[in-house]
Order: structure tokens, then sequence, then C-alpha cells
């Protein structure tokens, strides 16, 4: 048995390197990451005021279970 | 001190000051995942504007569990990695239904795709990359590694399970992949 360019393997990883393609350089200077991070703390403090965060479950059975779900998969095990 | 791990109770607490070191942490913790995260949802959607804006939202959730003085038992990346793949699949939920996701002002201008094209693309492939494992626990760590670029430690520290057993799995998830057989994608007569 030999690996083929169309296995699941391949045919994933070549869609995901297609992605990876229009991920431009990342060039920010510390002073652009400053401005990023001053940002990301106004809209976290208007985000904080409005709308509190949700749970987030970090357990392996959520990873699992959200993995089932509609929309991401049904679970390999099934089948 | 709230501490995440493996889930626990959110409440609504008032926004708080840092201190300087837990400002370090956080600064530190949001340079690490961002470019990180941005280059996983990008493959992914193949939408770079779409993987800025669930990595936006990533960020203010982590922000948000920093000023609630949450302490991360798991690396913040597993923290970004869970939320954004949520995040994921509620823009593609909502996509498909119709629904504006994040309550994008119309005025933005940009679309937000209800052109799930590429998520049901990926969905598809993953998919098949599933079925082919056909193990749960190693089609996560295949799932973690290729599509979410965590590496073996991380991967660990989210399923609760050795490197060693990371390895392993991650062997025999992709032996399974690579030598799929096509007559094996086959519906059962």
């Amino acid at each position: 048995m030999s690996e083929r360019q169309s296995s699941p393997h391949e045919r994933l990883l070549t869609y995901l390197r297609e992605g990876d393609r229009l991920v431009p350089p990342d060039t920010r200077t510390v002073h652009d990451w400053d401005l990023r991070y001053g940002s990301l703390a106004a809209a976290a403090d208007l985000r904080g005021a409005t709308e509190p965060p949700g749970p987030a479950d970090l357990s392996p059975a959520s990873w699992y279970d959200d993995g089932r779900e509609a929309g991401l998969g049904r679970p390999a095990a099934s089948r | 001190m709230r501490q995440l791990s493996g889930g626990g109770s959110d409440s609504a607490e008032s926004p708080r000051r840092l201190s300087k070191e837990r400002e370090a942490e956080l600064m530190e913790a949001l340079r690490t995942v961002e470019p990180r995260l941005i280059a996983s949802v990008t493959r992914v959607t193949h939408d770079y504007h779409l993987a800025q804006d669930i990595t936006q939202e990533v960020c203010i959730a982590i922000f948000q569990e920093f000023r609630k003085g949450t302490r991360f038992e798991k690396p913040v990346l597993v923290f970004a990695t869970v939320v954004a793949r949520n995040k994921l699949r509620d823009h593609w939920r909502k996509s498909s239904s119709g629904e504006r996701p994040y309550d994008e002002p119309p005025e933005h201008g940009r679309r937000f795709g209800p052109d799930p094209v590429a998520g049901l693309e990926y969905l598809e492939l993953l998919e098949s990359v599933k079925a082919a494992i056909a193990d749960e626990r190693q089609a996560a760590v295949w799932e973690l590694t290729h599509v979410w670029g965590l590496k073996g430690t991380e991967i660990a520290q989210l399923l609760e399970i050795s490197s060693a057993t990371v390895s392993r799995q991650l062997a025999a998830a992709e032996a399974k992949a690579k030598f799929w057989r096509e007559d094996e994608d086959l519906e059962p007569a």
C-alpha cells in the first residue's frame, strides 16, 4: 500500500497550504504592536460593558463534543 | 482567583486594572497567540479578513479572562484555539442560516461571506480525514496538529494525555489518513 496524492491527508493538507499563501508576512513594529494592544484593550472595555464573555470549556470531552456538532463534522468513530 | 482548565462557571465581573506583571503576561500571550491564530484561521477559511475578525474576537476573550483574574491552567493558545473553533463554527452556522455574524453593522460594507464554499470544502475534507482515521482521539490529534498548528505539548495539555501518547496517536492517525483507499469512500450499498 502506498501513499497517494489523493489520500484524505494530502487533500486536506493541500487545501490548508493554499490558505497559508493568503497570510501576508507580519511586518509590525513594536510601535504597531503597542497600538494594536491599545485597540484590543479598548474593544475589550466596550465588549465587557455590553457582553460578558461566555464560558469556554477546555476539557477534552468538550473538544470531542464540539467536533461532533453539525457543521464541524460527525463523529469519526461512528462510521 | 478563578482558574480555567476544564470549564468552570463564568460570571460577569467588572473590568479591573491589571498589575504590571499581569499586563506584561497578557501582552506576551497576545503577541504569541495573535499571529498563530490568524494563520490557522486563514488556512481553514481561505479568508484573511475573516481570520482577522475571529482572531480579534478571541483576543478580546483573552483580555476579558485576564481582567477576571483567570489563571490559565492550560496554555493561553489552547484557550484561544478552543474559542476560535467555537467562533468559526458559529460563523458558519450563522452564514448558512443567513444571519449576520458578530452583529456587524451593514455600513461596514465588507461582506462577511454568506459564501460558505471554502468552509464547506474544509468541512468535507476534514470529514474525509476523520472517516479515514475512524478514531476520535487520533482524529483530534491530527486536527490539532495539522489544522490548528498546536505543538505536541500543547495538544497533550488540551486532551489531557502525555506527549508520548500524542506522538503515537498522531503517527497512527497519519498512517490511516495517508493510506485510505478510494473505494472506502463509497457508501455501503
